[in-house]
């Protein structure tokens, strides 16, 4: 994922959760977060509570997020510089006219301007944030700055709120009303997608998203489900005037996906798996060789605990190198997609 | 209206856009390549695949299968287990029964895209670089990260000489199993010293979410705990790290893991993990056997049994034999990076020496306490000890009136009522209220003010700094405090601050463990302590690996004292300032065979009776001082001739097994 990548899910991400953006600019974008994103991405637990159980009114965190740190610093200072020369003409004018208080404006215009500067220096680098990694929101009409680039802990947050938001949907593909005349009818033609994370891991670890449809009127199986999908517009609604038909029972239909998916890793090159169990195999001989010497004691207590401790042994390394296949689910749903011949007018 | 055919070609004839509207994507090239090929194959696979299902569920007989809970086991192949999980099918059953809630679609979007961009697409490849912001490793730290992934399988004792970064290659390792999904619960044990540190390299440089070890609930509920290795041997803590099972485990300063029989060692080697990194640069130390030992630790067997070790490997107790077998096993779980024979490659020295002088109250106080610290030297008949606090009288009026009026005031204490000296000593202090201003402190200042630039400005005593501290608040500068007899957290805070906040550090201590100030580039030496290693630790703090600049190096002494002096000496004579001075210790040693050296200096001064004379036996400390020095390096150069003819000396050994790391590599990170 590159930077643009990045402001491109940020984006996405906002509009999906219904934040309101106060700001745009491809280096940041300043937004007001919806309920339901603060409460994904500002760690206030207690807070989302109280509003909860008392029925106070929610007030949501502003936020500024970061994509292009550099241009964002240049972008400030020309800001500051502004606002400075700007509030000079501003004070002078003040004082010339308001001859009670000539030293208020000044005054306070630069100690806003040294709080800018403070945090403009360092965003989010607050003492805590050092020392534990956490950076505790406070709660204001303040702008929190954070930056936003790949491995910020930010971003990981919005990940893991996107998997667990977009988890299960049914949708319908769209039709213009128009599409189906008075008397017509659309048929859909309904279809289980999945898409399933695959690891193999042994000591080692890699991982594959497989993106599987599995038509529920015929069986069939499709691969690359999603991006069939991508381009398609969908709907959470049920168009006017439309069938769907849906003849394999969901329990079938996840029995086939499993078998399929199970069938196209048997026919891997497991050679991986193949290497892990000879490296297991030779970390034991290893481990065993050390304790050969220990097992040829007498005093049968300390023999019994020095086998204790090698099958511990063993045991961990069983655990760092037998080979596996994990499969899960990273989300799925129902699609009704427009079976085309089926439409009449 | 579009009208599409029957409904796999018109599935194809969908699938076509969505492929070109993927090819200006550069990020999804891979996945890009994965559709081409579908296109191509689609049809032909999905029909094959459709069909071979159908078959295989009629053949297969029941497979053995594994149900917990949601989780499915099913065998793949004779040696490899299949883990499916159903969870989602429940999920999914349930929301339809219910018809809902359902998720977004623009969620389900980028729920794929999240997943698609933590893909780890390859067994080998290090993944943690695109993920760190913040650091940039450097070369041979990204080469040992990917060679203890690849191949020594995650187990590993890190043994690079001191400053090459043992923590940024544990860091980065570290990281990339996270990354991977292989390790999520983590237990880090280091010298309680260094705790903090820990945490906060961790945090800031590698977005690790470690927290320091406070209470006993943390080892349960966090998954990334940095603690010391006193803590976690002692009970309650002993048990409960002992029932955890740990996917990593990293022990720095692991030397301190040399004998079995402490319970270090068998807390340690009792506590379950899966990978396990050992950091320490010294790995064998006295004995053969603490080699031995640090191994069983990680990798038992690695060099056999013990009987085996010691026959197949030992001559005595440090002379390996079978040195080359030896090495062979060694560098499958060892990795030891050194410098290269230049040495490191440091910045530069610029350093300024600012004569200052007194005003005349000063310099009648100066000459006041002169002449009463030679009186009572006189007195004493040359008896150098109980007179050897009155010569800190002498030094501490060229650093400021708090100073020297806090000594003399709990020397007024001290003498007997009757005794004469009371009136002279409140002579003294009556000259002292005669100074408004202290001279240095404004040339000081005047450097301060010279560029943004941050500062640390070094003085030999504690009146001194609050005097300095005072100062500058009052000519708005932020500055904190240092010193020795603050505790570990407040030392950290206070260089938190330096680095955050302010831009002067006044410090009265330049010793001690992690202070690594190198991003300041200027020292001011208020005063100069008469100790040539302490002269060197300030130094050190800023003009160390990492300090990108040259460094500015201000001394501040007053003309016609004995600080001139003392500054001449160290400035001309030993060259203190300019050179990183090699073995100093050494050097220091052969100088002091006959008393420390700041004695003798005491010495000088008190028994001069002219300026003439205090020169004349400072430039004879001089000659001794250089002949130490070239003693020192030519019996280096002996022992180094002596080291490589005794081929098969066990630091050799270690020597041939490292790589070196070019110079130019650690003055660049």
């Amino acid at each position: 994922m590159n930077q643009e990548h990045i402001r491109q899910f940020v984006m996405h991400y906002l509009h999906a959760t219904h934040c309101e953006v106060l700001e745009k600019h491809p280096a940041y974008v300043t937004v007001k977060l919806s309920p339901e994103a603060d409460k994904e991405l500002t760690n206030r637990p207690y807070y989302w509570s109280f509003v909860e159980r008392t029925g106070a009114e929610p007030e949501t965190m502003t936020f500024t997020y970061i994509f292009d740190p550099d241009a964002y610093e240049q972008l400030e200072a020309e800001r500051k510089q502004r606002a400075d020369t700007s509030a000079q003409r501003g004070s002078t004018s003040l004082r010339s006219t308001t001859h009670t208080r000539p030293n208020a404006v000044p005054q306070d215009n630069s100690l806003a301007g040294a709080m800018q500067g403070g945090a403009a220096n360092q965003p989010g680098d607050t003492i805590l944030g050092r020392y534990f990694g956490i950076s505790v929101p406070s709660i204001g009409t303040r702008t929190l700055k954070e930056t936003i680039t790949y491995g910020s802990p930010k971003l990981e947050q919005m990940f893991q709120a996107a998997k667990n938001r977009g988890r299960c949907v049914n949708l319908y593909e769209d039709i213009p009303p128009d599409a189906v005349g008075k008397t017509g009818s659309a048929e859909y033609t309904s279809w289980l997608g999945v898409n399933a994370l695959v690891e193999l891991a042994c000591d080692r670890k890699r991982s594959e998203l497989h993106s599987l449809g599995l038509n529920l009127s015929t069986g069939e199986i499709v691969e690359q489900f999603h991006d069939y999908l991508e381009p398609l517009s969908l709907v959470s609604r049920l168009p006017a005037r439309t069938h769907t038909r849906e003849v394999i029972s969901l329990p079938r239909a996840v029995a086939e996906l499993e078998r399929y998916v199970e069938h196209k890793l048997a026919g891997y090159d497991h050679s991986w798996a193949d290497e892990a169990w000879s490296r297991l195999e030779e970390e034991i001989a290893c481990v065993e060789s050390y304790y050969v010497d220990l097992l040829k004691t007498d005093d049968l207590e300390l023999r019994v605990k020095t086998e204790q401790q090698l099958d511990r042994r063993k045991a961990e390394l069983r655990w760092q190198y037998e080979p596996k296949v994990r499969v899960c689910v990273t989300n799925c749903g129902l699609f009704h997609l427009l079976t085309d011949s089926q439409v009449t007018v | 209206m579009p009208r599409r055919k029957t409904h796999p070609p018109a599935m194809q004839a969908h699938t076509q856009p969505a492929i070109n509207e993927q090819k200006t994507d550069a990020a999804r090239t891979s996945q890009d390549h994965a559709t081409a090929s579908i296109r191509t194959a689609a049809r032909t696979s999905q029909d094959h695949a459709t069909a071979s299902i159908r078959t295989d569920i009629e053949e297969q007989a029941a497979p053995p299968i594994i149900a917990n809970g949601n989780r499915i086991k099913k065998q793949l192949g004779s040696r490899l287990t299949l883990e499916l999980d159903r969870s989602w099918a429940d999920t999914l059953a349930s929301r339809m029964e219910h018809n809902g809630p359902w998720d977004s679609w623009p969620l389900y979007r980028l729920a794929v895209q999240a997943e698609r961009s933590a893909l780890v697409e390859r067994f080998d490849e290090l993944q943690c670089l695109r993920h760190l912001t913040q650091l940039e490793p450097l070369p041979h730290q990204l080469d040992t990260a990917s060679k203890v992934l690849n191949e020594m399988r995650g187990r590993a004792i890190l043994a690079d000489e001191v400053g090459l970064g043992k923590t940024i290659e544990a860091g980065l390792i570290l990281k990339e199993y996270i990354i991977r999904g292989l390790v999520r619960k983590v237990l880090i044990l280091v010298p309680a010293s260094l705790v903090l540190q820990w945490v906060r390299e961790l945090n800031q440089k590698f977005g690790i979410p470690a927290v320091a070890q406070k209470k006993a609930y943390m080892w349960t509920q966090c998954d990334i705990v940095v603690a010391s290795m006193d803590t976690a041997k002692r009970d309650p803590h002993r048990e409960i790290v002992l029932e955890q099972e740990y996917d990593m485990l990293i022990i720095d300063e692991a030397h301190k893991l040399k004998n079995k029989k402490t319970t270090n060692y068998q807390v340690i080697s009792d506590i379950r993990k899966k990978y396990c990194l050992l950091l320490t640069a010294t790995p064998v130390q006295n004995d053969m056997k603490e080699l031995f030992n640090l191994i069983s630790l990680l990798k038992p067997g690695q060099l056999g049994g013990h009987h085996h070790f010691q026959s197949q490997f030992v001559m005595a107790k440090r002379m390996p034999k079978n040195k080359e077998k030896l090495q062979e096993e060694l560098a499958k779980v060892m990795i030891r990076n050194r410098r290269g024979e230049a040495d490191v490659n440091f910045t530069k020295r610029h350093v300024r020496n600012i004569l200052i002088d007194l005003s005349d109250e000063e310099y009648e106080l100066y000459q006041g306490v002169t002449s009463f610290v030679k009186g009572r030297y006189q007195e004493a008949g040359g008896d150098l000890s109980s007179v050897l606090s009155l010569v800190t009288l002498q030094r501490e009026v060229c650093s400021s009136r708090d100073a020297v009026f806090l000594t003399l005031v709990n020397l007024f204490k001290k003498t007997p009522e009757d005794s004469p000296l009371r009136a002279q000593i409140w002579e003294l202090v009556d000259k002292i209220k005669q100074i408004q201003a202290n001279s240095k402190a404004e040339t000081a200042m005047g450097l301060i003010r010279e560029s943004a630039d941050k500062v640390i400005v070094f003085t030999e005593y504690r009146a001194t700094q609050e005097y300095l501290l005072q100062y500058l608040k009052q000519e708005n500068i932020i500055s904190v405090p240092y010193r020795g007899g603050m505790n570990r957290g407040k030392k950290d805070w206070m260089m938190d601050l330096f680095r955050s906040r302010a831009q002067v550090m006044v410090a009265t201590e330049a010793g001690g463990e992690g202070i690594n100030l190198q991003f300041c580039k200027r020292i001011i030496n208020f005063d100069l302590p008469w100790n040539p290693m302490r002269v060197e630790q300030r130094i050190g703090r800023i003009h160390r690996l990492g300090q990108k600049d040259d460094v500015q190096i201000y001394n501040l002494s007053t003309r016609g004292t004995i600080e001139e002096h003392i500054l001449h000496l160290l400035h001309e004579k030993i060259n203190m300032f300019e050179l990183v001075i090699g073995q100093l210790d050494l050097i220091l040693e052969r100088m002091e065979q006959g008393g420390s050296l700041e004695k003798h200096l005491y010495r000088i001064m008190l028994d001069a009776e002219s300026d003439v004379q205090v020169k004349q036996n400072l430039a004879e400390l001089g000659d001794r001082w250089r002949k130490a020095e070239q003693d020192v390096a030519s019996q280096a150069a002996a022992t180094k001739r002596d080291k490589e003819l005794r081929h098969a000396e066990m630091g050799g050994m270690l020597q041939q097994l490292g790589t070196v790391v070019s110079p130019e590599a650690e003055v660049h990170p």
